[in-house]
């Protein structure tokens, strides 16, 4: 058994239509203003703030799922509170991909980086038995201003989504 | 990031080249007005002459009806067709023109709202492209400067379907809409100036004065992102042949 991450911000990938999620060169933030990649930024509100997307579970998925959010920030105290909200629709000719309602939601506080820009994973725990190969999976990732956990006072710079699995 | 504009500081972007000097074309971006009196044109192209206008613009009129405008001038003589709906200032909005023909011409506010125009105008003459100020001058300037940001401006050659115009107000980047015809598209990430085309067509935008950097329009990104290695199995390649694994760059197998 092998322990396998796919990046899933894949072409269907769009910010909601707050204003507060967005995609900017990583310049903008970083200081080094040499590597400027694009980057997803999630801003410090109050409100819940969502990018929505979907991906394809591959072939050789058997379980142990795992939501990883790559993400840093300029700041350095306070929490990020990530939600990752998603439904699976399998089948061929079976489910209708137009769904309404969450298969599941789950969270994870995330601390800000010990010095600025500074890599960190927030992982979330997904239940195994939603998901089965080839299954279309929809989902939205948000950063939770509504939480009283959320209380870092700058940005959240995403990298990367990932989804973990394993095999057999 | 978008470029925040100050109209008290003669702020835009230019080029001296037009994207598309006659019908059909269309005309989209993404602007937040911050102040909602202020009459702004958005994305432009024009003759830059300084009386009797030739120009294809889309504009944000606030202080007037507050509805976007899909305007055509010829010799200084045109008209609009307008959005049936207002925008809000302090909050994006999508705006986009689409002009079909000399006869046809159609304003939309967040890919809907359609208002509709058929005056006879046939601009001429067009040979710049701006953003954020008038593609034409009064006493040597341009006026009805953009009070806010603007992001995520295209041009096309063509006259964009409803659907599709609907589409870029969901988000979709200019660069899957229609992409050979699209003539010009600039992020305005604000990464410095000029301010890059990336249609193809190289018409990078100058800055005049120094707008401001401020946060994005809700766009996907333009190039689409990497799934990457998505596992190890065996699957059915075009044409029949099976290959090891595979891998999905930008919506596509490889």
């Amino acid at each position: 058994m092998a322990t396998h991450r796919i990046p899933i911000l894949g072409w269907g990938t769009v910010p909601d239509t707050s204003g507060n999620v967005f995609f900017e060169p990583y310049d903008v933030k970083a200081t080094n203003d040499v590597w400027d990649r694009l980057v997803c930024i999630f801003n410090d509100t109050a409100t819940r703030l969502g990018l929505r997307g979907g991906f394809t579970v591959p072939k050789n998925y058997v379980g142990t799922a795992n939501l990883i959010v790559v993400w840093t920030a300029t700041a350095t105290t306070g929490d990020v509170v990530w939600d990752f909200d998603y439904r699976a629709v399998g089948g061929n000719d079976t489910e209708s991909l137009d769904q309404a309602g969450t298969q599941e939601a789950v969270t994870a506080t995330d601390t800000a980086p010990g010095a600025a820009n500074r890599r960190l994973e927030a992982s979330m725990a997904l239940t195994a038995t939603n998901l089965a190969v080839d299954d279309e999976v929809t989902f939205e990732l948000f950063r939770d201003g509504v939480a009283a956990g959320d209380t870092m006072a700058a940005a959240a710079i995403v990298f990367q989504v990932l989804f973990e699995y394993s095999d057999a | 990031m978008s470029r925040l504009f100050d109209d008290a500081s003669s702020q835009y972007l230019n080029v001296a080249t037009a994207a598309v000097t006659t019908t059909p074309c269309t005309l989209a971006c993404w602007f937040y007005a911050d102040d909602a009196n202020s009459n702004n044109y958005l994305l432009a192209v024009g003759d830059g002459a300084d009386f009797d206008y030739d120009l294809f613009a889309i504009r944000a009129v606030g202080g007037v009806d507050d509805f976007i405008w899909a305007t055509a001038l010829a010799v200084g003589i045109g008209d609009q067709a307008k959005s049936t709906a207002t925008y809000a200032a302090n909050a994006w909005n999508h705006a986009c023109g689409v002009f079909t023909s000399s006869t046809d011409r159609a304003a939309f506010l967040n890919g809907a709202n359609k208002g509709t125009n058929a005056t006879s105008v046939a601009p001429t003459g067009i040979v710049l492209t701006r953003i954020g100020a008038s593609p034409v001058t009064s006493g040597g300037s341009p006026f009805q400067l953009m009070s806010g940001r603007i992001a995520e401006a295209a041009i096309w050659n063509v006259a964009l379907t409803d659907a599709e115009v609907a589409a870029l107000a969901r988000g979709v980047s200019p660069l899957r809409i229609r992409r050979a015809s699209l003539q010009g598209y600039w992020p305005v990430y604000g990464t410095g100036s000029p301010e890059p085309d990336y249609s193809g067509t190289a018409l990078h935008m100058t800055l005049t004065g120094t707008p401001a950097v401020a946060d994005h329009a809700p766009v996907m990104p333009s190039w689409g992102l990497d799934l990457g290695w998505v596992g190890a199995f065996t699957a059915a390649a075009p044409g029949g042949a099976t290959w090891p694994g595979w891998y999905q760059s930008r919506g596509g197998w490889f």
